[in-house]
């Protein structure tokens, strides 16, 4: 197997994580809007932290991104 | 066509050599130089007047500066009051990198790892030698909850880990953002690029990547937005173990 080749295996391969990712921004958004939808007055406080979760559970999908196209690239 | 890859390529604008180190000046220095320029210019000139009733410059400065006293305040408490300058500057240089990142013909100097690791580690670095400076021994205290004593062997490690991840998620979740993102334009670009040369009524066919283009863009201006809040509300919160341990 060529370095070529399994650098380009690789690099696919390691941008699977997403499909979780992905996964799971739609359920935070899911759960978000449930909430706000039960409780309205909850926004305020659920609105507190909504960017810092939504950036780690992209942090988590778009890391192996990054590290995939690194090899892809690379 | 140029790969996705070749706009993070540093290029030395001016050859400097010195001490046996290259020190020369290269596009990533310059952008950082812009950025720190835009920034200061546009903060001085926005808070000249200092009118009691804010005009529209003065009023977005006021915006970042009690965007970011909020910040500092709700997430290290009122003695944080000292880090509020350090965590203005991180968030005013990671954001105004990725912004100006945005820029055609630009570069993102956040995108590499080298930055955003030197930065992870100037919080990491800061928050040791807070810790150290205001509890001395007892900072390390920290790794160790108040758990039942036979349960201790497996909570200290896991502390510990959770320490030193710190730095290594914080700068390569910027970098991977800003380089998988920048990636991301200029491969969509080169769709609408290759799709208009393809037929002679292909420049219609062009049109499909490009408007995908600019909706990347807004979602890139979103991107570099929260990761720059991210990377500065994290900092908070990692300095926050330097003011009190919580237990």
């Amino acid at each position: 197997m060529e370095l070529e080749a399994a650098k380009l295996i690789a690099g696919a391969l390691a941008m699977l994580p997403a499909f979780g990712a992905a996964i799971g921004l739609g359920l935070y958004f899911k759960a978000y809007a449930e909430g706000v939808a039960r409780n309205p007055q909850a926004k305020e406080l659920m609105d507190k932290n909504f960017f810092l979760i939504l950036a780690f559970i992209e942090a988590l999908g778009i890391i192996p991104i990054g590290l995939g196209a690194a090899m892809l690239f690379g | 066509m140029a790969s996705p890859v070749h706009q993070f390529v540093i290029q030395e604008l001016i050859e400097f050599e010195a001490v046996g180190m290259n020190l020369s000046f290269t596009n990533s220095a310059l952008w950082m130089l812009l950025a720190i320029v835009t920034s200061t210019v546009f903060l001085s000139l926005a808070m000249r007047k200092k009118e009691l009733v804010p005009g529209r410059m003065q009023m977005f400065a006021e915006l970042i500066y009690e965007f970011n006293a909020k910040m500092v305040r709700e997430n290290i408490g009122s003695k944080g009051r000292i880090y509020f300058p350090f965590i203005f500057t991180v968030f005013m240089f990671v954001l105004m990198g990725n912004v100006l990142g945005l820029l055609p013909y630009s570069f993102t100097y956040t995108s590499h790892l080298a930055v955003t690791g030197a930065l992870a580690l100037v919080v990491f670095f800061a928050v040791i030698a807070f810790g150290l400076i205001n509890h001395g021994l007892k900072f390390f205290s920290l790794f160790v909850p108040d758990a039942p004593w036979w349960i201790l062997p497996l909570i200290v490690p896991i502390e510990l880990i959770s320490f030193f991840v710190r730095p290594i998620t914080l700068s390569v979740r910027l970098f991977a953002n800003m380089m998988a993102g920048h990636i991301m334009l200029k491969i969509i670009a080169g769709f609408a690029v290759a799709a208009s040369g393809m037929a002679t009524w292909g420049f219609l066919v062009g049109f499909a990547p490009a408007f995908i283009g600019t909706l990347m863009m807004l979602f890139e201006l979103l991107v570099a937005l929260i990761q720059a809040y991210v990377f500065a509300i994290l900092s908070c919160v990692y300095l926050k173990d330097t003011v009190e341990l919580h237990h």
